[in-house]
């Protein structure tokens, strides 16, 4: 058991405190023991100041009472200790400044002996992502094949390679997978990664520092830069402007720039335009929610990944219900897997409908018939009864075989039921507008669009 | 995060909240899976989900003990107390090996938070932290504005915790009087059930009215008596 004085002191405070202020307060607390001191390293400013309001005086009464008139020194202080994950407290504090070379300085102490300049990692990028995991599918074909492109031709290709889509579609996987590439045929090329969150905080302590010079030097000299959804710069002006700076620098020296975003540039409210525009002189593609097929093969290879054997009718179980994005559709994988797991069961279709159970109620109960025809009509402001009726006027006819797709697409509802659904119509007339709408979607952008949309809409 | 005076209060009666005083019920598939978070091959992400009184926040301080035990560190964050502070309370907390964050649907209304929270995961992602999450309904049910939060809370498994059944409620309510130093006949607590609201909360604080009543009157807990105090 624990001997040091915290603790010792963290066994009293266990009987003084209640659960909720003990693992709220006192055990994100990290501690590093010196001689006659007591360094508690605090997550958050808040932490620090709550710990400091509430708790010092309890915590600087109990360590008297333990060190026996011996004076012990107490400071609280804002940082982390990496080292504390194997819970060791002889190791200095890992310091809180997260300015933008500690995203590769970090890498570079995590390594076990200190690295020689040559193998230093010039990189952040996660490893797993690459071209050879990435499943592709009618719904991101394009993508992949820009993004390989970019990869192979980096810098001097499309600049900057803009992906745009919902959420959970993969965006970030192929950010990485290209950021890999390129790494294969450059072993030095230095890459970074990050959310635009972490952009924009690097900049706010650049300039609380009065470090920009270091921060613009930084960033300016990378190979390539990956921001990951940027729509996070709306209404954020200052970033916008350092962004854009180090944008057209980058774009100059035929760096390679990739980011992401959870829709078309010309649409991100708060962005100022001249960073719209140049966001589009690249190349966008879109990612749309993968189909069955690509659904079904995703799980199999997320199972794969697990060492898992997964049954074909699960993974098409699962991905027939879970339509809406790949997190979801892996939340629900592991959930199965860990359920198998703990009960020592085999993954079989019924095992599957079972665990499931409560998650699809869910969604069958989300997306009726009914609620499709109000959101479409909604969406097209026409009458819910129009969608019912006979009209055959163009303004009808297509918002009803958009509805009746996607009828067909999001409830597993047989074709005659969902021709009772509209007005009572024939299964074969269902057909056809299903049919109708694929043909129209290759054609027409806005009739695209519109589906899209509302998919998103009434899968989310 | 209550005042100090309360602190004492609070001392007299502090129960531990582990996962050998959680009344498991139906939930023991659950259970298995939160105290494998710890453990080098369990869940990096975890949501569980269900009613008032199903035990969610007594699981949370299960898992912070536990993990604890094991000299990991370790962050419990509720969230119905910490929507008046700015969402900066989660920075920093990637470096905690896991972090507990109570009562997700709170953020509901609040785009700050729900963009602290979209970040914190995104960080926890990258450090390799472990994140377990409670709510009051599972993630596409909440009415978050911000999806790309609402993805990744699905993203590990969402689990539903089971209200306890009569048989079970019955025991919640005879060691919560056991705690408290006296004693509540079967007969008793199977009338206490069937008269009044079933909710476990509700029928906590019945017990307490009890418990106050059987003190001041000087009597045991019996049927009668128990009707007289709610007539």
């Amino acid at each position: 058991m624990t001997t040091t004085l915290w603790g010792k002191c963290l066994q009293r405070l266990e009987q003084e405190l209640s659960d909720q202020q003990l693992n709220t307060w006192i055990r994100p607390l990290q501690v590093i023991e010196e001689a006659s001191t007591l360094r508690l390293l605090a997550p958050n400013r808040f932490v620090l100041d709550w710990v400091k309001q509430h708790f010092i005086e309890q915590i600087n009464h109990i360590l008297a009472q333990l060190s026996q008139g011996e004076s012990i020194e107490l400071s609280l202080e804002i940082g982390s200790q990496q080292a504390s994950r194997q819970a060791s407290t002889s190791q200095p504090p890992k310091k809180q400044a997260d300015t933008p070379a500690s995203i590769l300085q970090e890498l570079n102490q995590s390594k076990p002996t200190a690295p020689s300049p040559q193998e230093a990692i010039s990189h952040n990028l996660n490893q797993t992502f690459t071209f050879d995991n990435f499943v592709e599918g009618k719904s991101n074909q394009l993508a992949k094949a820009a993004s390989l492109q970019v990869a192979e031709n980096s810098g001097s290709g499309y600049n900057p390679l803009f992906l745009y889509g919902g959420v959970g579609l993969g965006k970030t996987h192929l950010m990485h997978a290209v950021g890999n590439k390129i790494r294969e045929a450059n072993p030095k090329a230095r890459i970074v990664y990050l959310h635009s969150e972490r952009f924009v905080s690097h900049m706010i302590k650049a300039l609380q520092h009065n470090a920009m010079a270091e921060f613009k030097q930084f960033y300016r000299t990378l190979d390539a830069l990956l921001i990951d959804d940027i729509q996070f710069f709306a209404g954020k002006e200052r970033s916008q402007e350092e962004f854009f700076h180090t944008f057209n620098a980058l774009l100059e020296d035929n760096r390679q720039i990739i980011l992401t975003c959870d829709r078309y540039p010309k649409e991100i409210e708060g962005l100022e335009e001249r960073l719209k525009s140049r966001f589009g002189w690249g190349l966008p593609v879109c990612i749309e929610p993968p189909e069955l097929e690509t659904r079904v093969a995703i799980l199999h290879k997320k199972a794969d990944e697990f060492g898992v054997e997964l049954p074909d009718e699960v993974a098409f179980f699962i991905g027939k219900r879970i339509r809406s994005n790949i997190r979801e559709l892996e939340g629900s994988l592991r959930r199965v897997m860990a359920t198998a797991k703990f009960t020592s069961k085999p993954i079989t279709l019924e095992f599957a409908k079972d665990t499931l159970r409560d998650l699809i109620a869910l969604h069958d109960r989300l997306v009726t018939i009914d609620n499709i025809q109000k959101t479409v009509a909604e969406y097209y402001k026409i009458r819910t009864s129009d969608l019912l009726s006979n009209s055959r006027s163009r303004s009808i006819t297509r918002p009803r075989q958009v509805a009746m797709a996607l009828s067909k697409e999001l409830t597993n509802h047989s074709l005659p039921e969902i021709g009772n659904a509209f007005g009572g119509r024939d299964h074969t007339t269902i057909l056809h507008g299903c049919r109708k709408i694929v043909e129209l979607r290759e054609s027409d952008s806005k009739i695209n669009e519109d589906y899209l949309n509302l998919y998103r809409i009434l899968s989310n | 995060m209550q005042a100090q005076t309360q602190l004492t209060l609070d001392l007299q009666l502090k129960e531990s909240f582990t996962f050998d005083n959680y009344r498991v019920g139906d939930n023991a598939l659950v259970l298995a899976m939160l105290q494998d978070v710890v453990s080098e091959s369990g869940e990096r992400q975890i949501l569980i989900w269900g009613d008032h009184f199903t035990g969610k926040s007594h699981l949370l301080q299960a898992v912070c003990h536990l993990a604890a035990r094991q000299s990991l560190s370790v962050s419990y964050l509720p969230l119905a107390q910490c929507m008046d502070y700015p969402a900066d309370i989660l920075q920093g907390l990637e470096s905690m090996d896991v972090i507990c964050v109570d009562d997700v649907q709170q953020v509901a209304g609040s785009p700050q938070w729900q963009e602290g929270l979209f970040n914190l995961i995104n960080r926890v992602r990258e450090a390799g932290s472990r994140l377990i999450f409670t709510s009051s309904l599972p993630p596409n049910e909440l009415s978050l504005q911000l999806e790309d939060l609402r993805s990744r809370l699905n993203w590990g498994p969402v689990l539903a915790l089971k209200t306890l059944n009569d048989d079970d409620k019955c025991r919640a309510l005879q060691s919560r009087a056991q705690s408290r130093g006296f004693d509540l006949p079967d007969t008793v607590a199977r009338y206490i059930l069937n008269n009044y609201s079933r909710d476990l909360g509700d029928l906590l604080g019945t017990l307490e009215k009890l418990d106050q009543a059987s003190l001041s009157h000087q009597r045991r807990l019996t049927i009668p008596f128990v009707k007289t105090v709610f007539a």
